[in-house]
């Protein structure tokens, strides 16, 4: 166990050092770097200026140049300022976290707490109403687009209810009703689609598992109907499921962007959205590592949660 | 009613009440008699009232409130409501004082301002000549987080000098007439108390004289302001507090408009159309700056159709701009030259553009290309913004009005970054962008002064000493009498003769409100200053 962990924390060293090369380079290849954007519309700008503000930025040495000053600092807690507004890139970071953590915490809770009761439920009473209801749902959670589902959600409540969550971030220590009013709606939004993966994945490994032998001795055992489906069932059908959470939050997150700035939420995702549109390099660079880290983290506890699920695991 | 009050009418839709137009002094008397009957009658019985709060949406966040060096449009509008200048236009863009009592033009390189006394900062400091150096200093070299990418509209200072207690002196390093109008605008040039840099974070925080004190900034969340008690504007403002959150995405500030959640925002006019003639709603509407325009380039060693005027001249007349109007803007929008219609004195009228410069004449456009040779035609790359959605459109519509002439034009939708890139280095043939506010009406031909390193990138193959004199005379003329006729000239040069851009059409931002908020109007700007005047019910 030890040693696995050992192993994987080791992986997450070239992975980040990876992603954050990809990342770095991807920003500065885009046409038009931030000095163009600075300096847009403005025809009286001379090349003197331009050197200048590339000088203000600290972008005038070369891209290893460049890169190797970020990473130095990086590896130090220090991802450096935004080139926008001067601002610790950490400290816009460290507020912007528990926001985005908070909508996707709420949103995987959602989507486990509906998807897997629907999937169940689905695989014991199959080719029922029920079954064919919940399939149709799931059919409809993965096709709807989630900002299409947060921008309806919100037109609706304000057309029918003359309601819209409180804009202005609410923390959830402060008003924990107010922070509740505020996320329910985004959240929701963000995980329908997981909400539906979670179903159909519960239902088909439902299926499998209420097939196998086991299944079949404990019935003929007489254990309780309820027991067979949830003890021996869906303990052993959540394996693959769990899985597929780990990889949903990278989903989640990526969905949590959009949903950030319909419901006027300063998350990770609208920071990132923003930076990258103002080539603001240093902002860019640390939330992709920080949501790379976040995804990584997130996939070794998944795969930690294997050998709860089952003891027969055992992490090498 | 001629085309030229229609867009006056448009211009009318500021609102101002006879109430604030006494309250703000006699200069704006004059602006409203050209909002005429219409705005009066608006204003009708509508008494201001003080108290009450107001919550506006921001479609983008500020990013900082630094008063300085702030590149973005949404930097001002954090920040307007703290801050004055020492100078201000009124709803005309005649040039007034504001924190200044008057100035004197002492030669062609010095003027000299006279400050009101007994103005406070909002920390009760009072205004003095010593804060207005400090303030110009930053202005010349603006601090982080502003850029020194806004330097292109700082006038040519060389110095400042305190003569008194409340008199400050500006050494011009040449004659510069856009001083004033740099002034006016605000946007670089509010005026900050003596060592503010040094007490405060000033992208989170700020002093000035505005209406509004702040109470916070969080990015990408709220600018939240209060009542400044001690405004020198006596009277002013009414509301108590004002609450600026930013919503990016449309739907939202509609959605916050319905549930009451919001009390106006800037909507796109589809969408401000919803609210039209609904309980509980007023749509306003105004032209800004903002024109269309369609830019070539003149690069030497690299000749192409277009460096042929008659052919410039030619495209000039196949653009029908009523048909771009009506098919892209549903109607809502006016001719522009290269002044857009509205900037105070300056543009051409409407019936000079619709009917000489910008007339819509498909024989005499098939003429010129027959005369220079191009009958048959050509194909180009028209790069465009692919945001907002106008420009694909109009372009859309561009590309079917060209193909009468034989021009075949490829539309290429860009990012706006790339855009940028590219519009800046001068890598495209043909251009359909948009121009913005300036502070002075030399901002808008600054590109064909030949000293301008723009004009090499864009302009390299063009010479017209006629169009050069006029820049640059227009530039150092201190007297704003003299200039106008030479900017008429200018403007008549560039669409008669040089057309190296082809103005198109102003267009209008549309503003949604609750109908408890009184006074709002869509400013020229692309700023929310109606908000100062603003009361609610």
């Amino acid at each position: 166990m030890q040693q696995f962990l050992l192993r994987r924390l080791t992986l997450l060293v070239p992975t980040l050092l990876g992603m954050s090369m990809i990342v770095f380079l991807m920003v500065r290849l885009l046409p038009g770097d931030i000095i163009d954007i600075f300096t847009a519309g403005d025809v009286s700008i001379t090349e003197e200026q331009r050197r200048q503000i590339k000088e203000q930025l600290g972008l005038s040495g070369s891209y290893p140049e460049q890169y190797w000053h970020w990473l130095s600092g990086a590896v130090q807690g220090d991802f450096g300022d935004s080139l926008r507004n001067t601002t610790p890139v950490s400290e816009i970071l460290l507020d912007a976290l528990p926001i985005t953590l908070e909508l996707v915490f709420l949103g995987l809770v959602i989507a486990v707490l509906v998807g897997v009761p629907l999937g169940v439920i689905s695989a014991v009473r199959r080719e029922s109403a029920r079954d064919y209801a919940s399939r149709l749902g799931g059919l409809i959670g993965v096709s709807i687009p989630n900002f299409w589902l947060a921008t309806l959600l919100l037109l609706f409540t304000s057309r029918v209810f003359h309601w819209v969550p409180p804009f202005s971030y609410v923390s959830p220590l402060d008003d924990p009703w107010g922070n509740l009013q505020q996320f329910l709606m985004p959240a929701i939004s963000i995980s329908v689609f997981t909400m539906a993966i979670v179903m159909r994945m519960v239902r088909a490994t439902m299926l499998e598992v209420l097939n196998l032998d086991y299944v079949r001795t404990a019935r003929a055992k007489g254990v309780p109907r309820r027991k067979v489906i949830f003890k021996h069932g869906l303990r052993n059908a959540l394996i693959p499921v769990v899985t597929i959470v780990g990889f949903e939050v990278g989903v989640l997150m990526s969905g949590a962007a959009i949903v950030e700035i319909i419901f006027g939420l300063p998350g990770v995702g609208w920071q990132l959205l923003q930076a990258i549109f103002n080539r603001d390099y240093p902002l860019v660079q640390a939330t992709a590592v920080l949501l790379a880290t976040i995804f990584i983290v997130f996939n070794l506890l998944v795969d930690l949660f294997y050998s709860v699920l089952d003891p027969r695991i055992t992490l090498e | 009613m001629s085309d030229d009050e229609l867009v006056l009418e448009e211009l009318a839709q500021r609102e101002l009440t006879r109430q604030e137009l006494l309250a703000m002094g006699a200069g704006l008397v004059a602006a409203g008699a050209l909002a005429g009957p219409a705005a009066a009658a608006r204003a009708g019985g509508t008494k201001p009232k003080r108290g009450g709060k107001l919550t506006w949406a921001l479609e983008q966040d500020p990013v900082h409130i630094a008063p300085f060096g702030g590149i973005l449009t949404s930097n001002h509008w954090g920040k307007e409501f703290m801050y004055d200048s020492l100078l201000e236009w009124d709803a005309k863009l005649n040039i007034r004082p504001a924190l200044a009592e008057s100035w004197k033009v002492v030669n062609k390189t010095t003027v000299e301002f006279t400050l009101k006394r007994g103005i406070k900062f909002h920390n009760g400091k009072e205004v003095t000549a010593a804060d207005a150096k400090y303030s110009f200093d930053l202005q010349a070299a603006p601090p982080a987080p502003g850029s020194v990418a806004v330097l292109g509209q700082f006038p040519k200072i060389a110095s400042t000098e305190v003569i008194g207690k409340y008199k400050l002196r500006i050494n011009l390093s040449q004659p510069d007439a856009t001083l004033f109008g740099y002034l006016a605008w605000s946007r670089y040039s509010p005026i900050v108390p003596q060592g503010m840099y040094e007490q405060l974070n000033p992208s989170r925080q700020g002093i000035g004289t505005g209406p509004f004190k702040l109470v916070r900034y969080t990015p990408n969340d709220v600018v939240e302001y209060v009542r400044n008690t001690d405004f020198w504007r006596k009277g002013l403002p009414y509301l108590d507090g004002l609450t600026l959150k930013v919503l990016p995405d449309e739907q939202a500030r509609i959605a916050a408009l319905r549930a009451g959640a919001i009390d106006g925002a800037t909507l796109s006019p589809d969408a401000a159309r919803q609210f039209q003639g609904q309980r509980g709603f007023r749509v306003l509407k105004n032209y800004t700056a903002a024109f269309r325009e369609l830019q070539f380039t003149l690069k030497e060693g690299n000749p192409k159709p277009w460096f042929d005027g008659r052919v410039r001249r030619a495209i000039n007349h196949a653009l029908n701009r009523q048909e771009l109007i009506e098919k892209v803007y549903g109607g809502n929008g006016a001719y522009s030259g290269h002044v857009p219609p509205g900037y105070g004195p300056w543009p051409l009228t409407q019936r000079e553009l619709r009917t000489k410069y910008e007339k819509f004449d498909l024989a005499l456009a098939r003429q010129l290309m027959k005369a220079a040779g191009q009958e048959k035609g050509f194909s180009v790359t028209m790069t465009t913004f692919s945001t907002p959605a106008d420009f694909p459109a109009l372009a859309s519509v561009m590309k079917e009005q060209l193909k009468r002439i034989n021009i075949d034009v490829n539309i290429e939708a860009q990012e706006p970054g790339t855009f940028a890139a590219r519009n800046g280095t001068g890598s495209f043939d043909w251009d359909l962008t948009a121009r913005g506010m300036r502070g002075d009406v030399n901002g808008y031909m600054a590109e064909f002064n030949p000293s301008a390193a723009i004009y090499g990138r864009w302009f390299s193959a063009y010479r017209n000493p006629r169009m050069w004199r006029l820049v640059g005379t227009g530039q150092i003329e201190l007297e704003q009498k003299k200039r106008l006729p030479m900017y008429k000239d200018l403007q008549k040069l560039l669409l008669s003769t040089a057309l190296l851009e082809v103005p198109l059409i102003a267009v209008q931002k549309f503003q949604v409100v609750r109908t408890r908020v009184n006074n709002m109007y869509v400013a020229f700007s692309d700023f929310n200053t109606g908000l100062r005047y603003t009361w609610v019910d």
